[in-house]
């Protein structure tokens, strides 16, 4: 019976986790972010053509505004553009299953690790309703994918330490491998956890023969990606936001003295970076510096999970494990590329850090009921009456705070555009002002400009330089469709054009008086002001 | 000896000399509810009233949750090793604390056995200063000076620890710390001087 229990909890978690991840997936009413766009495009572009926007063929890093992403997300997600057409849904399905199966395999370590299965629930649990997992499993985030490959891959690792048999090792070097074809943080993290977790081995040498068998099958998995890491395509991103590459002088730094003392304030710098990773200030209640990463009010985890944090990391420490260190090092490995990033406290880039806390804060909620024994009932009642009031705010914050607070950061208002711009006539001039050039991926994404007219303009800019370049290379303008900085008074005069602007860079006294001119339509952000307008100009 | 060096310290007008913070009980709570307040109704007035917005959002909830983090700041070891740096704080001159290499001394110092003795006099005092904390919104240099006792005794029970390494590891790491005095009285100097 009470295995049968354990069963039934585990698939209530996974149907709790399911629920929050899946409910009002693509509807949520916050947005649709570029990069998820660019995602979402680049997949349709390769079901509908063969080739990314750029026109290049089946690529293996996928180029968008000068960044490259790592190409797992986009091929993975083919099956469910192919089921539901190219939609904010199919965008972001594949991180909500990612993030559904990350509450199983949280259950698989956890149970593996501590064998025991009530603290594999609770670790299911924490994972299940934690808020870094239900809102990176809500929007297309490739690193939830790549944390989902690199967790099963430990899951592998752990059992191979444990029952010594070679197949699991190969098995969890493939996963480990496909969480660097995910995303950036595991090509640093799984070599580097793979080559600790071998050397901290006592005998590692007795199996020579089977690490270095390994290590060729990893080297032939990952070549296609190891062939492109000297070229930008494989280097950019990581170089781009490296604390090396940074012009801004290091803190602390005195001219005067010379570069001498960079030798000091670099890695101090980097420890500071690094140490704001296990703060409870941030870990608890600030969260990401980036508020496109942030749900208002709420941090990486509930408040209430610091005491099982603490309890379960001390009573871990005490732990007689055999392979106690492993899941140490993934603690101690996973924010350092993060923190070698100028960024403070970036919970993408950290993504892998939070599997191996909530496990800590299972097995602390488990370590702090067992001390409770007859009054256990109670205080799983009050941990769950806590956890949905949390939950429920969460929610309310997700779903009503958030899109009135965050919509700008999460590119609201083009879906409403494009739904307005399909119904005009198709002589139409079209012309987005845009600094950035990037709003283009949501007028392709939701078959506005037309991707193939767009393919042809990009690969005549983009021609061989796809992976040599870091440089921006698109087209400003296909067809009718023009996106970059508008210069109002030289082209306020332009005929039959449809000019868009946000409403941060053009007053409505800039064009209400105007008779040439008509505001067709203004876009409402949730919160119920102006996000966009557009005005038409006479034919 | 411990207490005799305890009581010179209280009689010397020296000591009395320096700087107490008067804001350290201070509290006006009547100020932190309208601030609350206000946050409360800008973010109300954004989305349609209902039960779950007086359940989820509301001014109580936004005192506790604001001391809280002040709180949790004053736990970031960021805050005492590093300046702050790189999440500054709003409102608050970040000035470092301690010395880098004595957080090596602040971890080594739990690993000393003798943590024992001190247990309960750490686990009372950081419980009793936190609440402290938590009342009177501690956020200042000044402020949360009483917090460094703990540290203190840690870093000695570290170096307690440390003096019982071998000699290389010995020698590297009071290297490390000279030459992190050093530098920072050379980058201090003018400092000093003025």
């Amino acid at each position: 019976m009470k295995k049968h229990l354990n069963k039934i909890i585990l698939l209530v978690l996974i149907i709790l986790g399911s629920f929050v991840r899946l409910n009002k997936l693509g509807t949520g009413g916050i947005g649709f972010f570029r990069d998820e766009a660019a995602m979402g495009l680049n997949t349709w572009s390769i079901i509908k053509t063969g080739a990314d926007e750029f026109g290049h063929s089946f690529p293996l890093f996928f180029r968008s505004f000068e960044v490259f992403f790592m190409p797992a997300y986009e091929y993975l997600s083919v099956p469910f553009f192919l089921l539901f057409g190219p939609t904010e849904f199919s965008t972001r399905v594949l991180s909500a299953f990612s993030g559904i199966l990350l509450i199983f395999v949280a259950y698989l370590i956890s149970k593996e690790f501590f064998k025991s299965e009530r603290i594999g629930l609770f670790s299911a649990f924490v994972v299940s309703i934690a808020p870094w997992s239900i809102f990176y499993s809500r929007g297309a985030f490739e690193g939830n994918l790549a944390l989902l490959f690199f967790s099963i891959g430990f899951y592998f690792w752990l059992k191979f330490f444990n029952s010594n048999k070679n197949k699991l090792f190969f098995v969890s070097l493939l996963f480990f491998v496909l969480s660097m074809y995910s995303y950036q943080a595991p090509r640093f993290v799984a070599p580097l956890f793979i080559a600790f977790s071998i050397l901290l081995n006592k005998n590692w040498i007795k199996k020579l023969k089977l690490w270095i068998f390994g290590g060729i099958f990893t080297l032939l998995l990952y070549f296609p990606i190891l062939i492109f890491s000297f070229t930008p395509a494989g280097n950019h991103r990581a170089l781009g936001v490296s604390i090396f590459s940074s012009n801004n002088p290091v803190p602390g730094y005195n001219q005067q003295y010379g570069n001498w003392q960079k030798l000091y304030l670099f890695p101090k710098e980097v420890l500071s970076l690094y140490s704001h990773y296990f703060s409870p200030m941030n870990l608890f209640s600030k969260s990401d510096y980036n508020p496109q990463r942030i749900v208002p009010n709420f941090s990486v985890f509930y408040l209430w999970m610091l005491p099982f944090l603490l309890i379960g990391l001390i009573n871990f420490l005490k732990l007689k494990t055999k392979n106690k260190k492993l899941l140490i090092l993934w603690l101690l490995i996973s924010p350092i590329p993060a923190a070698l990033t100028r960024d403070p406290f970036h919970t993408y880039r950290s993504i892998l850090f939070y599997i191996p806390l909530s496990i800590l804060i299972g097995f602390g909620i488990s370590k702090f009921i067992d001390s409770f024994k007859k009054y256990r009932i109670f205080v799983l009642l009050s941990i769950v009456v806590l956890s949905l009031y949390s939950l429920s705010s969460f929610f309310f914050n997700l779903f009503k705070v958030a899109p009135v607070t965050l919509w700008r950061e999460w590119d609201y208002g083009y879906k409403e555009i494009t739904d307005y711009v399909k119904t005009q006539p198709n002589d139409l001039r079209v012309v987005i002002d845009d600094p950035y050039t990037e709003s283009y991926i949501h007028f392709l994404f939701y078959g506005v400009v037309p991707l193939k007219e767009y393919q042809k303009e990009a690969l005549l800019i983009v021609a061989d330089k796809y992976y040599k370049s870091s440089e921006e290379l698109r087209p400003k303008k296909v067809g009718r469709f023009e996106f970059r900085v508008v210069d109002w008074p030289s082209e306020r005069g332009d005929r039959n054009t449809l000019f868009i602007f946000p409403s941060t860079r053009l007053y409505p006294s800039e064009f209400s008086t105007d008779p040439n001119l008509t505001l067709v339509k203004t876009i409402y952000s949730p919160g119920g002001d102006p996000a966009f307008y557009l005005i038409k100009s006479v034919k | 000896m411990k207490k005799l060096i305890f009581i010179i310290l209280l009689l010397t007008p020296w000591f009395w000399s320096l700087k107490f913070p008067l804001d350290l009980l201070k509290i006006n709570l009547r100020e932190d509810i309208k601030e609350a307040r206000l946050m409360v109704e800008w973010e109300r007035g954004k989305i349609p009233i209902k039960f779950s917005n007086v359940l989820f959002s509301n001014w109580p909830m936004k005192i506790i949750s604001q001391r809280l983090d002040v709180v949790l700041e004053n736990l970031d070891i960021g805050n005492y090793f590093f300046s702050g740096h790189p999440r500054e704080r709003v409102g608050v001159k970040e000035i470092q604390k301690f010395f880098f290499f004595e957080l090596i001394l602040l971890i080594v110092g739990f690993t000393n056995s003798n943590i024992k003795k001190y247990k309960k006099f750490l686990i009372i005092y950081s419980v009793i200063s936190l609440l402290f904390v938590f009342v009177f919104k501690w956020r200042s240099f000044y402020q949360t000076l009483p917090l460094s006792v703990p540290f203190i005794i840690l870093m000695a029970l570290g170096l307690e620890k440390v003096l019982k390494w071998p000699k290389k590891w010995l020698i590297l790491f009071g290297s490390m710390a000279f030459f992190e005095i050093l530098f920072f009285c050379i980058l201090n100097l003018k400092l000093f001087i003025k």
